[in-house]
């Protein structure tokens, strides 16, 4: 089977309120990914959507979105998790041998609606639902008492994630999100389901990331430089939140060992991590999911120093999802940073061979992708 | 950056979602589950491969992948094995009172129950906290039987 590669990208500015409309958003980033791999719509063979229609006010939204992405009498498929599984499903389609191009469009506008809200309705509508008073976060929030109370963390260990990706992000001119924000302030910030507090959930991001990815001898005559999937990974847990261990993420482990088998490495190979972690807790959490640490032990990384952008394992670079999280994009935003790192575009540069880049969907991380990336075919 | 504008409403379309929903489930499970609400009483389904007790009864075990048709009691008391204070309604807005939510080991069940925890300050929640359902003084054999829990005093 050919090897694929991610050939091109853009990504706009991911802020608190987009003035654009969003078919000019989408039209607009699409037409950036085509400048980057010097490729135009006639050269795509297929595409793949990735949104969410609760998100966007409008059922089967590609329909609407189709022509502003490019797809017009195109092959067009749309996924409704992550920009990552999109990814995931786009590497398929070359694989299958039918496509040589393929595009994945990624994005969501929280400034269009109330993302909780939306979010909440994947909640059981008979049994968890009638009590109206839990959202994506107030879930998050039984999982970071659950693993804090299990391992000892404090308020501090979440209020460092913070401070340390919305201190990263400050430096990236796309994640426009949430600003550096000190551990102080994250403490200072309102409660909003215990023990989260306001500024260690994800900000409410508009934004769009475009990739896109060849295959083999295809990749190389595009691109000087292109980034190559290596391993692909994903997994989800029961969606009964009376029947998971909340005090580790099993479907992240499982979505990593799937990776780094295909990849053929393991996680000492890897010098580069983006993740999802739409709360804070989640950053320790997925790090001992991936096995670069410990059960218990991924905040000691942070107080170390490990994942600082100068450590020796950084985590986050481009700010991760607490700097700009728009939903169903954030996953595909943390691969294209990957790439970005890989080919040393990004502000704050990181020696890496291999990076891994991390999405997820449902409550509380149920469903987890993982997506290995290197410079090397 | 891209500049803030102050939005003025000229003219409305419709966005939330008109559409009613009317989700059917398993009538026969349900029926027996809340019928027993009437009298107080909390059943269950058990999984007969990996003897896991589901409370709210489940039709199926997600881990065995098959379907469950033995039934059981459990105890309308139990412990807290994770809690949450929302300080925020779903939509993201500060609520005017806090509301906590508890996911409830019933005694008796393996599987816990998402329920709201009344008259109990969020100062005296804990994990482990003992809690009891409060019941609605007239029961009707429908969901809202249950009022919600309350710690043990």
């Amino acid at each position: 089977m050919e090897p694929v590669a991610i050939v091109g990208y853009a990504q706009s500015e991911m802020s608190g309120h987009m003035v654009s409309s969003r078919d000019e958003m989408i039209f607009t980033c699409v037409k950036q990914a085509l400048d980057s791999a010097g490729i135009v719509r006639d050269d795509l063979d297929t595409v793949i959507s990735c949104g969410n229609d609760f998100y966007d006010g409008h059922t089967i939204s590609q329909v609407y979105t189709l022509e502003a992405s490019g797809a017009y009498a195109k092959d067009e498929s749309k996924v409704e998790q992550d920009g990552l599984h999109a990814l995931v499903y786009a590497v398929m389609r070359l694989l299958a041998g039918h496509h040589q191009i393929a595009m994945v469009v990624a994005y969501s506008r929280a400034s269009d609606m109330e993302p909780h809200a939306a979010v909440a309705a994947s909640l059981d509508p008979v049994y968890d639902r009638q009590f109206k008073v839990l959202n994506d976060t107030g879930v998050a929030a039984f999982q970071a008492r659950a693993y804090m109370e299990r391992y000892g963390l404090t308020e501090d260990d979440l209020a460092l994630v913070v401070e340390k990706n919305t201190g990263n992000g400050a430096r990236n001119p796309k994640a426009k999100a949430r600003p550096a924000t000190s551990k102080a302030e994250v403490l200072a910030s309102a409660p909003a389901f215990t023990p989260l507090r306001e500024l260690m959930v994800y900000p409410n991001t508009d934004g769009i990331c475009v990739a896109i990815l060849a295959a083999g001898d295809r990749a190389e005559s595009l691109c000087q430089k292109p980034v190559w999937v290596k391993g692909l990974g994903w997994n989800q847990e029961l969606y009964y939140l009376g029947d998971r261990d909340l005090t580790r993420i099993a479907s992240a482990e499982a979505a990593a060992a799937q990776a780094f088998k295909a990849a053929g490495i393991g996680p000492k190979d890897i010098g580069l991590i983006e993740l999802s972690e739409l709360f804070a807790h989640q950053e320790p959490m997925l790090l001992e999911a991936f096995g670069f640490a410990e059960p218990g032990q991924g905040r000691k990384l942070l107080r170390e120093g490990v994942t600082a952008a100068g450590g020796k394992l950084p985590v986050n670079v481009s700010g991760g999802a607490l700097s700009a999280c728009a939903l169903s994009a954030v996953g595909l935003v943390r691969a294209v940073e990957c790439a970005r790192q890989l080919r040393g575009e990004a502000e704050l540069t990181v020696r890496a061979d291999f990076a891994l880049a991390h999405g997820q969907c449902g409550l509380a991380a149920q469903n987890n992708v993982v997506a290995i990336l290197g410079r090397e075919k | 950056m891209e500049e803030k504008k102050k939005r003025i409403v000229t003219r409305d379309a419709l966005g939330a979602w008109d559409v009613k929903y009317n989700w059917h489930f398993r009538s026969d499970f349900m029926d027996r589950y809340v019928a027993a609400l009437k009298d107080k009483k909390f059943l269950a389904t058990r999984c007969h491969q990996c003897g896991r007790v589901y409370s709210p009864p489940m039709t199926r075990c997600g881990r065995c992948f098959i379907e469950l048709h033995e039934w059981t009691e459990v105890k309308d008391r139990g412990k807290v094995v994770m809690y949450t204070v929302a300080y925020n309604a779903i939509s993201g807005e500060p609520l005017p009172e806090p509301k906590i939510t508890a996911l409830i080991q019933l005694d008796g069940a393996n599987a816990w129950m998402l329920a709201p925890i009344k008259n109990t300050k969020p100062e005296e929640m804990h994990t482990g906290l003992r809690v009891h359902a409060g019941w609605a003084e007239e029961r009707k054999g429908i969901l809202a039987d249950i009022n919600g829990f309350e710690a043990d005093r």
